[in-house]
């Protein structure tokens, strides 16, 4: 009897846990039945989580050395396995670094990024402006100006019921906008950490001067809507906006004040070594990101990382894009390379878990409310969409976590040079991460994307994740 | 990242604060009117004939603010000694102009910065010596202050403060002034202006009505004259309205074509407007993309720090010597016969190095080098780091200079086959996408362009062989309707210099920046007349710019979208 026939359907499509590990009990490195349930974390009930947290990488991901499918794990099945039991040595070469906390992840397999390649431009441009947002973007030749919808940490921080003085955090130097607001306009990052801390931290200040700004704003917001009555719609809809967010800030220079915080330190000098300065960057940002969440500036901050230089991961300089991820799967030297790079994200993110579990939030830590995604602008280096790892961590009090999923491929869609099978949208996942906060949506962005057999439908939250 | 910040340039001929609110102390005498009617018959001027109808239809004027340059500039030109440069986010890269009103969208994060901008403003501004602190000395200090902002405030606004405005920030500093100090009263009152969204945003609040006769009067209005003046400085300054256009403008003479004209010309006369030049190029030529090039070494070992910075240089110094001059023409950048190189740029010029630190100008080698296109900085910004792109040097002609970028690669795999061993030329290895069916309907005009670079690698050095094979860099480029074969860059130079289809795409390019906003249908008539001018000029960029500043489009907008 081979794997296949073995199996036993998990949510009608797959094979259950216990037949997976059924399946693996020969492999020492492996859990085997002998360990009995699982370990993942178990929620008690599914509540609403608090705070979310994105690591936006580039590049995509080596799927040949992302994947961890034990031997003979059917690729056309669903199947789940824990990932408590599984070896430092069983573990994939780029979620290898995820050992230590492997108990508060979720390694999802099988998921697709179709809508870079339905809404097709070039795929960099489309990717970074889909992966957060689900959502149709807008063109103005090669590039995309809009999406026509919110990304998910403004969808999230629109309806918490506590969002914070900040609405939502942006960090890090990003190629493309990531994040886009309520009109489906890019939301810009900040680019420098000192800066950035002292958006957070303005030190304290005299409640005579606090009024005092905050009368200044109180004016131009009265200024601004004045302006606006002269405008056309179109523009008249520009001013609303910033009308409002003068008032958010008027609101937010005295709340700030009120955060209890506790000691904090603005980051350190930029290092003048190129390569020190990576870490630096991802470091600073992070930090913030974490600190802001913890002290309750914002439930929502997105850090973008464009990822090592070629120096950082020890190779001659040069350019990663183009030398190494663009023929990851005809050069192994470039497999080899962008695995490295895959690995530095899943660095980023376990230091990320280690940080928010470190945090006491009454009885737990933080990171069980807070759900950290490390989200992606594309599927593989080489630009293919049918291959779109996600991990996500934290967030058990929602999450069932320590878990490695899969997904089978069933869709029919187009490619470059022909067509192939696609497992489920990507947006079926942010439908997962935004129902987590109490949500109550079936869609993220678009609702279904065409495929060679009629429309496939992009709604839903994905199976088994809670 | 590097990025050289061309907007904090300086200008000449400081002003003290002082100088300036006395220089502008008619402003305050204004008041805000929108009483008068505009005299739009024509005048002696030559840029618009009398017997040329007006165009069927103005497009809307959509509501834009200061750039991130614009911000420096303009706060530099007001207090030209505060030390401190304001930081504000701007127009994503990469997405086209960056004064682009539908590309300006407000943020959480903008509204912060402008916030933080204005504290700091402020608080430097009171520290000046011939600042508000100042006043303590006067007999007055109260009225001294208050003085001090609303001269101020007009200038901030570049229009005259209406009534309102002036009580407004009077009641939010005096009453402030009740329970703190002056200076700290003051110090308020400064970070209300560096607030107001007439600072922030082009607020054009006094338009006109036309003549009852114009043939336009009932669906136009034209651009007030304080409007009018900040397009101009915008435009050819980057920077607000100096007080001769203050003047003007107060006297409403910029309702009159023939005085917006005298204006441009002054301006254009101006070393200001090299910053404005600069600062279009940049951003139509992809001059700033050598800013991001990271080498590999061992491919390209000429490569450093000093090669980067020079090739850049070399690139503001060309395209000032070509578009700033009177006589200067789009050709005079296509085809410019000199440039300027520093040791580093000699080298891969091949031409004697000059004493280190110093520029010197050299003569091209016409068989090799022509303009813009030749230089060792497109070149290389043009390249894929560690070879020759002829993709990128063909889009860059295809979208930027002639106005038909090529669709993206929709559905097609745009990567190269693996380099399988065999020896072969650069070109070799790109003709695959021509080969295949699925990219040649693309390729053939993109490579068609792009191999008319082979004769350069990817630092811009000329060459004959790549590979040890002989170069082939003939092509052919669909210019106006016609195929053209080519054979290098030079001729392909020649090719696009003499073109209309690139003239008009110049004229594209410049409008789109003028108005600050993306061309639309409606403006068709009036680019058709542009052209023309621009082709009759023989391709005179101030006679074009001239031109825009007196058209249509730039001096009426219609009604209903007010």
């Amino acid at each position: 009897m081979n794997a296949t026939s073995r199996a036993r359907s998990v949510s009608g499509g797959g094979i259950g846990r216990r037949d997976i590990f059924g399946l693996l009990a020969g492999a020492a490195m492996w859990p085997s039945l002998a360990r009995g349930r699982s370990s993942a974390r178990a929620t008690t009930s599914n509540g609403s989580l608090q705070r979310l947290l994105v690591l936006f990488a580039t590049q995509g991901t080596v799927h040949s050395t992302w994947r961890m499918a034990p031997a003979d794990a059917p690729d056309d099945k669903a199947w789940e396995f824990d990932l408590a039991g599984v070896q430092r040595e069983a573990f994939s070469r780029c979620l290898e670094p995820l050992y230590a906390v492997r108990e508060h992840i979720l390694a999802l397999d099988g998921l697709s990024l179709p809508m870079t390649q339905v809404f097709g431009v070039m795929p960099h441009h489309t990717g970074h402006a889909v992966a957060l947002s689900g959502a149709r973007p807008t063109l103005d030749g090669d590039y995309v100006t809009r999406v026509a919808g919110p990304s998910i940490d403004q969808l999230i921080a629109a309806q918490h019921p506590d969002p914070g003085p900040i609405g939502s955090l942006h960090y890090g130097q990003s190629f493309r906008p990531v994040c886009h607001d309520r009109t489906g306009a890019p939301i810009p990052s900040e680019t420098d950490p000192a800066l950035a801390f002292a958006r957070l931290f303005p030190g304290p200040q005299d409640p005579q001067t606090l009024a005092g700004r905050r009368s200044v704003l109180d004016l131009v917001a009265r200024q601004t809507d004045r302006m606006r009555a002269r405008l056309g719609a179109d523009d008249r809809r520009k001013l609303e906006q910033h009308q409002q967010m003068i008032r958010d800030l008027e609101r937010q220079l005295e709340t700030v004040q009120a955060l209890a915080c506790g000691p904090v330190v603005p980051p350190p000098e930029e290092p003048s070594d190129p390569v020190a300065a990576i870490d630096w960057h991802a470091d600073a940002f992070t930090d913030l990101a974490i600190t802001a969440l913890a002290c309750g500036h914002s439930r929502v901050a997105t850090v973008y990382d464009p990822g090592p230089s070629c120096a950082y991961l020890g190779l001659e300089c040069g350019n990663i894009h183009q030398d190494h991820a663009h023929v990851v799967g005809l050069l192994p030297e470039a497999t080899e390379v962008m695995t490295d790079f895959c690995r530095y994200y899943a660095r980023r993110l376990a230091n990320v878990v280690q940080r928010l579990a470190a945090i006491p939030d009454g009885e737990q830590t933080l990171l069980d409310s807070t759900l950290v995604v490390l989200a992606n602008e594309l599927g593989s280096p080489n630009h293919d969409f049918w291959e779109y790892p996600l991990v996500l961590a934290g967030g058990s009090n929602h999450f069932r976590t320590g878990r490695y999923l899969h997904w089978p491929a069933t869709d029919r869609i187009t490619r470059p040079y022909g067509e192939v099978l696609i497992g489920p949208a990507h947006n079926r996942a942010l439908v997962s991460v935004v129902r987590a906060f109490g949500i109550d949506t079936q869609q993220v962005g678009v609702d279904h994307v065409t495929g060679l057999d009629g429309n496939i439908d992009v709604t839903g939250a994905l199976d088994r994740l809670t | 990242m590097k990025r050289r910040l061309w907007w904090v340039t300086r200008t000449s001929g400081r002003r003290s604060l002082a100088a300036g609110a006395l220089a502008f102390a008619y402003v305050c005498a204004c008041q805000a009117t929108d009483s008068a009617s505009v005299d739009t018959g024509s005048t002696e001027d030559d840029i618009v004939s009398p017997a040329e109808p007006a165009c069927a239809d103005v497009a809307p004027s959509p509501l834009r603010r200061l750039t991130p340059e614009q911000l420096v500039r303009t706060v530099d030109d007001l207090f030209p000694h505060l030390g401190w440069m304001p930081v504000m986010v701007g127009a994503e890269p990469d997405t086209g102009l960056d004064n682009a009103a539908e590309k300006q969208h407000p943020s959480a994060l903008l509204v912060y910065q402008v916030h933080r901008n204005a504290v700091e403003i402020a608080a430097r501004v009171v520290a000046l010596p011939d600042g508000p602190t100042a006043c303590d000395a006067t007999p007055d200090p109260m009225a001294c202050g208050g003085q001090f902002l609303e001269t101020l405030l007009p200038k901030v606004l570049r229009r005259p403060a209406t009534a309102k405005e002036r009580l407004e920030l009077r009641q939010l500093w005096q009453s402030a002034a009740q329970s703190t100090s002056l200076t700290a009263a003051l110090e308020l009152g400064l970070q209300a202006l560096f607030q107001h969204p007439g600072f922030l945003y082009f607020d054009e609040v006094d338009d006109r009505e036309l003549d009852a006769d114009h043939p336009r009067a009932a669906s136009w209005v034209a651009v007030g004259p304080y409007a009018m003046a900040s397009r101009l400085s915008y435009l050819l300054w980057n920077t607000m309205p100096d007080d001769e256009l203050f003047r003007a403008a107060a006297a409403e003479e910029l309702l009159d074509v023939a005085a917006v004209q005298d204006q441009a010309k002054r301006m254009l006369a101006d070393p200001r407007s090299d910053v404005a030049v600069i600062n279009f190029a940049r951003q139509v030529f992809e001059l700033d993309k050598v800013d991001d090039i990271v080498p590999k070494h061992s491919v390209l070992p000429a490569w450093s720090d000093e090669l980067q910075q020079a090739m850049r240089e070399e690139m503001d110094r060309m395209v000032l010597a070509s578009l700033a001059r009177p006589e200067s023409s789009l050709a005079d950048l296509l085809l410019a016969e000199h440039t300027w190189v520093d040791a580093a740029l000699a080298d891969i010029y091949g031409v004697p190095a000059p004493m280190p630190g110093r520029w010197e100008r050299r003569r091209l080698d016409p068989t090799q080098r022509v303009g813009l296109l030749t230089t060792p900085g497109f070149l290389a910004a043009h390249s894929v780091y560690t070879y020759a792109s002829p993709v990128r040097r063909g889009v860059f002609v295809l979208s930027r200079l002639m106005c038909s970028p090529p669709p993206p690669p929709v559905d097609v795999d745009t990567n190269l086959p693996p380099d399988d061993g065999v020896p072969k030329t650069n070109r070799e290895r790109f003709e695959a996408h021509v080969a295949n069916p699925a990219c040649a309907g693309c390729h053939a005009a993109i490579d068609g362009i792009g191999f008319g670079f082979e004769g350069y690698d990817a630092v811009g050095r000329y060459r004959t062989e790549d590979g040890g094979y002989p170069v082939d860099d003939s092509g052919t480029v669909r210019l106006d309707g016609e195929e053209l074969p080519f054979e290098g860059a030079v001729e392909l130079a020649h090719h696009l210099a003499a073109s209309p289809q690139v003239s008009a795409c110049a004229v594209r390019w410049w409008y789109a920046y003028a108005m600050g906003r993306a061309v639309t249908d409606v403006d068709r008539c009036e680019l058709d007349r542009l052209e023309q001018r621009f082709a009759d000029s023989g391709g005179n960029i101030r006679d074009l710019l001239v031109a825009l500043v007196t058209s249509d489009a730039f001096r009426f907008k219609p009604k209903e979208a007010r």
